[in-house]
Order: C-alpha cells, then sequence, then structure tokens
C-alpha cells in the first residue's frame, strides 16, 4: 500500500491530479478571501466569476487554434485565453461590483448567490459553448495524461505563487488596510477618509479576474466541462473553505482548502483498494467504516460543516 | 387575451405555493435574522410524508376530503417537528455566532437533509397519487353532431377541440364526415380543482396565521422577540420557546405546501424543495423581509412573473427569472414592497 501510494506513476498520476486541482481551489479560495475575508463582502457568486473565466478561456482557445497548432502558438494561446478569461470574469466582477455596492450582510450574499445561478443559466442557453451538454477543449501541446498533469502542476502552482503575492501585497499595502478597514466598520472607515465604494468594487474586480483565471486553467485540464461543474454547491465550498480557514487569514485558507479537499478524497475506498481487504480484522473493520461513510458522503459533509461551524462558535465566544 | 388569463391563473396557484413557503421563510428571518436555507427541505419532508400518508390511506375507504386533510396534518406537523428539532440541533447553539456562520450552518442542515432523503427515498422523483379527480371549471360544453333519429353508435370517440378553435359549420361536417358523434368545446377561461384547492389551503393557512400572530399570546411573544429579543427576554418571554414556535408554524405551512405542490406536478423526489424553496426566499425578500402579508404579495407576483415568462419567452429561463427580479428589487427596493426601512445605527 505504501509503495503504491508513493511510487513514481503515483506521485505524477494520483498526487499530481490532487495537486492541480487544490491549487485551483487555492486560487479560488484565496481570491474569495480578499472579497469576504478581507473586505468582508458577503458574497456567494463566485463560481459564476469562474464559470465565466472557464468558458470565455476555453472558447477563445479552441475558436482560435488550428488543428496542427506548433508549442508556439499553443503557449501563446494558453496565455491569451488566460488573460481573457481572467479579464472578462473581472469585468463581470465591476458588473456585479457596482450594483452591489447598495447591498451589505444577507441581502449582498443573496444578490451574488442569483448572479452565480443567472450566469448557470444564460451558460445553459449558449449553444456555441454546448449549453447543458457542456464544452470541450483542445489538449494543449498535444499532451495527455500524466504530460498534461505534469503541464498544468507546473502552471497552476506558478498562478497560485503568484496569487499568493499579489494578494499578499495588496492586503499588507494603503490599498489593504483601506479594505479591512471597511470590513472592520463601514462607517468609521467612511469616516476617516476611505474611499469605501472604489475599494469595495476594487476587491470584488481583483478576486473575480482571479476566480477567472482559474477557471480558464480549470477548464483547460478537465478538458470537457458543463455548467454542473460551477453550480451553486461548488459556491458554497469556496466559502465553507475561506470561514473554516479564517476570514481574511491567508494561511488558514491554504490549510483549510488543502484539508477541505483531500478529506473526501481520503475515505473514498478506491485508492487502497484490495491491500485492505487482504489485511487484518482491524484494518477490514476499518474498511468497512470507510465504505460506509464514503458511499453517504455527502451526509457526513453536511454534519461535519454543522460540526464545525458549531465548534467554531464555540470557540469565538469562550471569554479570553 | 384569454391565455394570458390562463396563464394569469397558473400563476397564482404557482404563486400560492410559494407564498406558502416564504411566509416560513418571512417568520424565522424576522426573528431571528437567519436565511433558513433548509426551508425548501422541509417542504420536501412534508411531501413525502403526504406522499405516504396518501398511500396508507388509499387502499382504506377514507373520503378524499378528509384524508386530504389528514395528509396535510401530518406533513405539516411531521415537517414543523423537523423543524424545531433543527434548531435544537443546529441553529442554537450558533446563534450568536455571526451571519456567515449562520448561513452556512442553514445550507449544512439543508444539504444533510436533501441527502438524508435520498438516502432514505432514492434519488429517482416518484408519481403523487393525488385524492382529488383534476376536473376543469367550467367544465367543457358537450355538442352532440348526431341528426336526429339516428342511433348513436358507441364505438365513436369523442373529440375535444382546443380552446381556440370554434366549432364552424365546415368544420362540423368535416368532424361529422370522420363519424365523430360528440365535441367538447373547451371554455376559453378554465380554473382547475387543484389550483382552487392551493387558493383555498392559502386563504385558510393565511387567516390562521393572522390570528395567532395578532391575537394570541404567542403571537404577542413572536412580534415581542421580532422587535427586541433582549428585551422580550427581560419581560418574561421565553425567547427560546418562541423561536422553537415559529420555526414549528413556518415549517407546518412549508410541509402543507409540499403536498399541494406534489399533487400540482403530480412528482416527487428528495431534492424538489430546494428550487421552490429559493424562489420563496425572494417571494420574501421581494414582499419586504419579516413582513407576513408581504411573503403572500411576494409569493403571488413570483408566481404569475414565473408563469407568464414560462408561458411567453421560454421555460428554460424559468429559475433565471426569479433570481433577476431579486436583483432587481433588491437595487430598487431592498426593504421590499412591504418594508419599511431601518435607519442605520452608528
Amino acid at each position: 500500500m505504501i509503495e503504491r501510494l508513493f511510487s513514481l506513476n503515483a506521485l505524477t498520476s494520483f498526487w499530481g491530479n490532487h495537486a492541480v486541482f487544490i491549487g485551483l481551489l487555492l486560487i479560488l479560495t484565496l481570491s474569495l478571501n480578499l472579497i469576504n475575508g478581507y473586505t468582508g463582502l458577503f458574497s456567494l457568486g463566485h463560481h459564476g466569476f469562474w464559470a465565466i473565466g472557464a468558458y470565455v478561456g476555453g472558447y477563445l482557445i479552441a475558436a482560435l487554434r488550428p488543428a496542427d497548432a506548433g508549442p508556439g502558438l499553443d503557449a501563446a494561446l494558453l496565455l491569451a485565453g488566460f488573460l481573457a478569461g481572467g479579464l472578462a470574469a473581472a469585468a463581470a466582477g465591476l458588473l456585479v461590483g457596482v450594483p452591489c455596492l447598495r447591498l451589505r450582510g444577507d441581502y449582498l450574499a443573496v444578490a451574488t448567490l442569483g448572479f452565480g445561478e443567472i450566469v448557470r443559466v444564460v451558460i445553459n442557453n449558449i449553444d456555441a459553448v454546448g449549453g447543458p451538454a457542456g464544452m470541450r477543449t483542445p489538449y494543449l501541446f498535444g499532451l495527455s495524461g500524466r504530460g498534461k498533469t505534469l503541464l498544468y502542476l507546473v502552471v497552476v502552482w506558478v498562478v497560485v505563487g503568484l496569487t499568493l503575492v499579489a494578494i499578499r501585497n495588496i492586503v499588507s499595502s494603503y490599498h489593504g488596510r483601506a479594505m479591512r478597514s471597511i470590513s472592520q466598520d463601514e462607517t468609521a472607515a467612511r469616516l476617516t477618509g476611505v474611499n469605501v465604494s472604489a475599494y469595495k468594487v476594487l476587491s470584488f474586480v481583483i478576486g473575480a479576474g482571479l476566480a477567472g483565471t482559474a477557471g480558464v486553467l480549470y477548464g483547460l485540464y478537465l478538458g470537457f466541462f458543463t455548467p454542473q461543474n460551477f453550480s451553486f454547491m461548488q459556491g458554497v465550498a469556496l466559502l465553507i473553505m475561506v470561514v473554516l480557514g479564517g476570514l481574511g487569514n491567508l494561511r488558514g485558507t491554504i490549510v483549510a482548502t488543502a484539508a477541505l479537499y483531500l478529506l473526501p478524497e481520503l475515505l473514498r475506498i478506491d485508492w487502497i483498494g484490495p491491500d485492505l481487504a487482504a489485511g487484518s480484522g482491524l484494518l477490514r473493520g476499518l474498511e468497512a467504516v470507510m465504505l460506509f461513510v464514503s458511499s453517504r458522503y455527502m451526509i457526513f459533509y453536511a454534519l461535519l460543516l454543522i460540526a464545525l461551524m458549531i465548534a467554531r462558535a464555540r470557540r469565538s465566544m469562550r471569554p479570553t | 387575451m384569454y391565455e394570458l388569463i390562463n396563464q394569469f391563473l397558473n400563476g397564482l396557484s404557482l404563486g400560492a405555493i410559494y407564498a406558502l413557503i416564504a411566509v416560513g421563510y418571512t417568520m424565522v428571518y424576522g426573528i431571528i435574522k437567519l436565511i433558513n436555507f433548509a426551508h425548501g427541505e422541509f417542504m420536501m419532508a412534508g411531501a413525502f410524508l403526504g406522499y405516504f400518508t396518501l398511500r396508507l390511506l388509499g387502499g382504506r375507504q377514507v373520503d378524499p376530503v378528509v384524508s386530504f386533510i389528514i395528509a396535510l396534518g401530518i406533513a405539516g406537523t411531521g415537517a414543523g417537528a423537523l423543524a424545531a428539532l433543527v434548531d435544537l440541533a443546529a441553529y442554537r447553539p450558533i446563534r450568536r455566532a455571526g451571519r456567515i456562520a449562520a448561513l452556512l450552518t442553514a445550507i449544512g442542515a439543508s444539504l444533510f437533509l436533501q441527502n438524508l432523503g435520498i438516502e432514505l427515498f432514492q434519488a429517482a422523483p416518484r408519481g403523487f397519487a393525488g385524492t382529488f379527480v383534476k376536473r376543469q371549471y367550467p367544465p367543457p360544453t358537450r355538442v352532440s353532431l348526431l341528426e336526429d333519429g339516428r342511433r348513436p353508435d358507441p364505438e365513436a370517440a369523442p373529440v375535444t377541440l382546443p380552446p381556440d378553435r370554434r366549432l364552424t359549420p365546415g368544420l362540423r361536417e368535416e368532424l361529422r364526415a370522420r363519424g365523430v358523434e360528440t365535441v367538447y368545446l373547451t371554455p376559453k377561461v378554465t380554473i382547475d380543482s387543484y389550483q382552487i384547492i392551493v387558493l383555498a389551503v392559502l386563504a385558510v393557512s393565511g387567516l390562521g396565521l393572522h390570528l395567532l400572530v395578532n391575537r394570541t399570546q404567542m403571537g404577542r411573544a413572536m412580534r415581542a422577540v421580532s422587535y427586541d429579543p433582549t428585551a422580550a427576554a427581560l419581560m418574561g418571554v421565553n425567547v427560546n420557546r418562541v423561536i422553537s414556535v415559529t420555526f414549528f408554524v413556518g415549517a407546518f405551512l412549508a410541509g402543507a405546501s409540499g403536498v399541494l405542490f406534489g399533487m400540482t406536478y403530480n412528482s416527487i423526489d428528495p431534492q424538489m424543495g430546494m428550487m421552490p424553496g429559493l424562489k420563496a426566499f425572494v417571494a420574501a425578500v421581494l414582499g419586504g423581509i419579516g413582513r407576513i402579508p408581504g411573503a403572500i404579495v411576494g409569493g403571488f407576483l413570483m408566481g404569475v412573473t414565473e408563469a407568464l415568462v414560462v408561458g411567453y419567452v421560454s421555460s428554460s429561463y424559468r429559475d433565471a427569472i426569479a433570481f433577476g427580479v431579486l436583483i432587481l428589487v433588491l437595487l430598487v427596493r431592498p426593504q421590499g414592497l412591504l418594508g419599511r426601512t431601518e435607519e442605520e445605527k452608528v
């Protein structure tokens, strides 16, 4: 079992695949933390920006790429699609951010939730991108399988690094202090001369743009996706990672994102498989428990979510 | 024109279902400022309870009206008890932990109930055995094409004309030549028995709710807690009990609406609560959240808008319209149609 988990094969395909997804999620949760955590805007529509990036970037690359594209052209297309997806999502962020300036708290949450749902319904009705049947993206550089995983492993984690540096620099700058002051007390921020509206929109635009770039890479890595990949539940899952990691806490976000992504994957039985069944009674018991939990994964995920929220509330209410 | 009126009537009965769900949303929000995402799942629970009750009663000789009322009662009580339980187990511990925690807990409760439903009842939709025969009012008029003195042919099938077809002399001859003896003319404006039942249930519940909130001790306590929970507690109101009762009453109506929804669409499944729940929430916001009459007005507006969009634009946009309306309302009049503005305290 141990050899299987850490063989070269497992490192590149099994863990490599998960590392790509963790990286993509990190771009999304870190950018969501800028909106939700640092600026304190309760957004439930991050999956909408993610979808816009995936569809705009994917469509552009698929439409522009000739069948016999060389590596130079593919690299240019990757960059162009990446930027286009990010810019389109940032534009959507502007579009959502400006009218939502009037809303606060729960109302903002519900309006952004509505935005995410509208994006999904609209994509469902656009035939050029496949509607509900989904869209295919080309294999850039002719890579598939392990080569593709390695390519996106490098690209995604470079983007994760850039995202982290960008957000850290923003939040520790003058502008970041302005954003944090809004999350602490909007009225006080306004009274001390912070341009509250401008910073709210700015954090929406930056967060959305980053989510869009994650969408482009996600779409290219998957190779095929449908509007269902960007459902409301995906948006909720992102928010849960941010809240459990800590609003306005980048390190916590990283840990929570990786942990919450890996948790269901570890519960899945297929990567241990026959080794356990051949093992001792204890291992077989463990397998039975895991099988029970993993086949009812969503129930336990929901219970865990409630339990974590209650634990978090207990902790924050303890006198210090 | 008659088509517009028919769509409007469809919208009214759909809106009545949304209104029944929205009332619970608005009551809970009014009292503890929680968007109870699991509210749609209480409706689902009610639909399944009603389904099993009706199946159980179906084999016995029970009057359809009585068994329908029993099903509504069991669905409502069960959903209400479930809601009070969810409040006790999940919401009470996080009551002072902030908005995001509350919303995520509610989403967790919603996910839990949905997936528990899938575990217990399977994900595939089931038909909902209604107790009533669906009748159109006014009923179609029967026209006999039989000439005097001829013997009716028992094999001849009757023909029903759609509401926009008139029985012209030419058509009469054509049908007669095909051996048709009876023609039913559909009236232009019709309402069916299910729609009447839905509207009647809403009327009765609305009246009951009005009496409960405005004429009873518990109603006064609810209003007090909604106005200021701390002051209400200091005046001797048992706040937690009031909240439990609010959850129960709100979910009772949602559970009953689950039976109505199943009856109207003849299909129930564990995830049926999601979309009506969200739309009912939109209806509550539209009417002014925290205001019971607002929820009913908002429910009707949502239902009619949806019916008109489905009838005249495209049914694939039926779910987007709800959120479009929501965003529009929030931007133009965030306090809702019947809501009052609150001043910001610094």
